[in-house]
């Protein structure tokens, strides 16, 4: 590995189901540079339950971009006044991104109110990231994750083409239902979180989605940040195509 | 293609799966030689409630892999308690198939009593007993095993040695549940890669009875990502990849590799 990948998908704060250890941006931080990863894109875990997620958000946006990594705002768009919201995220938080949780806060990726946020985040420069789970939904407890279907995820790209998306947190087998429908569009991308299945996954997606729309994310700290790490470091794929997926496809997503 | 640094590895729980087998064991042999595994110890599974037909072709299979590649396979006979010759199968496999241990799955609970003479055999040879266990909050299957079935295996039988395959799912539920039964060892195998998981299951039971698994032919890099990952020593990540293996399996063939 050399320097300077990035994280597209990893986080800060506390989670209510169990405890995370390192949890930190000193944490993520201290565990980035050890494998030559030096920014990316950090979601505040403490907000996903939040009734006004903003507050959590607002605690840990300047210490995360400090650091000089991207901040993902959390936004359900089933609250009301997200749609104004989206300003002060962009403003006043400075967030690169918007991250949404359907499966968390329960709702459809292709409703109305995902439409008309996802539209407002585009026009104003917000990336929007959809994480498909947090938790395995094998291993809720407490609280019960709904399912995401991902087939209706075209549908909210073609309502938003001016925005920007990444699916995050998806399965290769629900990338594969979806493969034709991400290849033909270029406003998305999805990212390596839960490659985790499949015997080497990385080399397997690869096969069906084209490599210039996957994006090195980690799950960390919810995830094991080297499980990700070795799909990419033992793959039969190119140098060159690993580092596109570990860095510059990022850049793509994020500029 | 890049290879994993070499390290001694053994991967306490991979699987024939009797729907593709040949392709099962391609992807093992090639994930022998790019992650450079010393052994895996194979069971052949196939439906959740094998009749006696398709627990004989599957050990058959298994024997025969081993066979094909001695220097890499080693294997759990694989039984149903239900039935009738299930301990002849057992003392079959064991004395003259080279079996080292064996595998219950989901045919039965694992505390059903129809499991106990397996449990008694295994403990005459000295050989440890592999148990699929799993707490799913969705999607539970009939007769799964969970660390608490687990839990009460090891209470009737202290002198059996027990793996408690993947944590139990949810470690927070399944290693609690035999924490204090000192003749269970887990593996932390299968696509269960909680940041925390592996750390969690060494508070709560130490490092000697951690095994390494996989649950191939799935990821082999997630579960070996873990060891990488935990707050532990070298030489405790030694032990976890191989030597607490090797010591509890120790009728393993060694060829060489």
């Amino acid at each position: 590995m050399t320097f300077g990948y990035n994280d597209s998908c990893c986080f800060t704060g506390s989670w209510p189901f169990r405890k995370i250890h390192k949890g930190s941006m000193t944490d993520l931080m201290a565990a980035h540079k050890k494998h030559g990863i030096t920014g990316g894109l950090v979601g505040c875990l403490n907000s996903v339950f939040y009734n006004d997620p903003y507050e959590g958000d607002e605690e840990v946006a300047k210490l995360i971009r400090s650091c000089g990594y991207r901040f993902a705002a959390t936004v359900n768009p089933m609250l009301p006044g997200t749609v104004e919201e989206l300003d002060n995220i962009k403003n006043v938080l400075g967030a690169d991104a918007i991250r949404l949780y359907p499966s968390n806060h329960g709702y459809a990726c292709n409703c109305g109110e995902v439409k008309e946020v996802a539209k407002r985040a585009g026009e104003l420069g917000l990336k929007v990231v959809i994480t498909i789970i947090t938790e395995d939904l094998r291993l809720d407890y407490c609280f019960k994750q709904t399912p995401v279907n991902c087939r209706l995820i075209p549908e909210l790209l073609d309502a938003c083409p001016d925005t920007k998306f990444l699916i995050s947190c998806i399965k290769p087998h629900e990338i594969f239902v979806i493969a034709d429908e991400l290849n033909d569009r270029d406003n998305v991308w999805v990212d390596t979180a839960r490659f985790s299945h499949e015997f080497m996954a990385l080399d397997s997606v690869t096969k069906r989605l084209s490599h210039k729309k996957i994006v090195f994310g980690s799950g960390s700290p919810l995830l094991s940040m080297r499980c990700m790490l070795l799909n990419a470091e033992c793959t039969d794929l190119d140098d060159d195509i690993i580092e596109k997926i570990m860095r510059s496809n990022f850049e793509d997503f994020i500029s | 293609m890049k290879r994993l640094p070499k390290r001694k590895v053994i991967d306490v729980h991979t699987h024939i799966l009797g729907y593709d087998p040949e392709a099962n064991i391609a992807s093992l042999v090639k994930a022998a030689e790019v992650y450079n595994i010393d052994k895996l110890l194979i069971s052949p599974l196939k439906s959740l409630f094998s009749d006696e037909e398709e627990v004989k072709y599957l050990n058959d299979y298994a024997t025969d892999a081993v066979k094909r590649y001695p220097d890499i396979f080693d294997a759990y006979v694989y039984l149903n308690p239900v039935h009738d010759n299930a301990l002849e199968l057992m003392k079959r496999e064991i004395e003259d198939k080279g079996k080292v241990a064996v595998k219950l799955w989901m045919c039965t609970f694992c505390d059903d009593p129809r499991a106990y003479p397996i449990y008694e055999k295994c403990i005459e040879y000295d050989i440890p007993v592999l148990i699929h266990s799993f707490l799913k909050t969705v999607g539970q299957l009939e007769n799964e095993t969970t660390g608490v079935h687990v839990h009460n295996v090891a209470q009737r039988y202290p002198e059996a040695k027990i793996v408690m395959a993947h944590l139990g799912a949810n470690c927070y539920h399944g290693v609690k549940a035999i924490r204090n039964d000192k003749n269970v060892w887990v593996d932390f195998c299968g696509s269960i890669y909680r940041g925390d998981d592996l750390d969690y299951t060494i508070r709560q039971v130490g490092t000697d009875r951690v095994l390494f698994g996989t649950d191939m032919p799935g990821s082999y890099t997630t579960n070996y990502g873990q060891v990488l990952d935990a707050d532990i020593t070298e030489a405790q990540a030694d032990d976890i990849l191989y030597n607490n293996t090797a010591k509890l399996f120790d009728r393993l063939h060694w060829y060489g590799r």
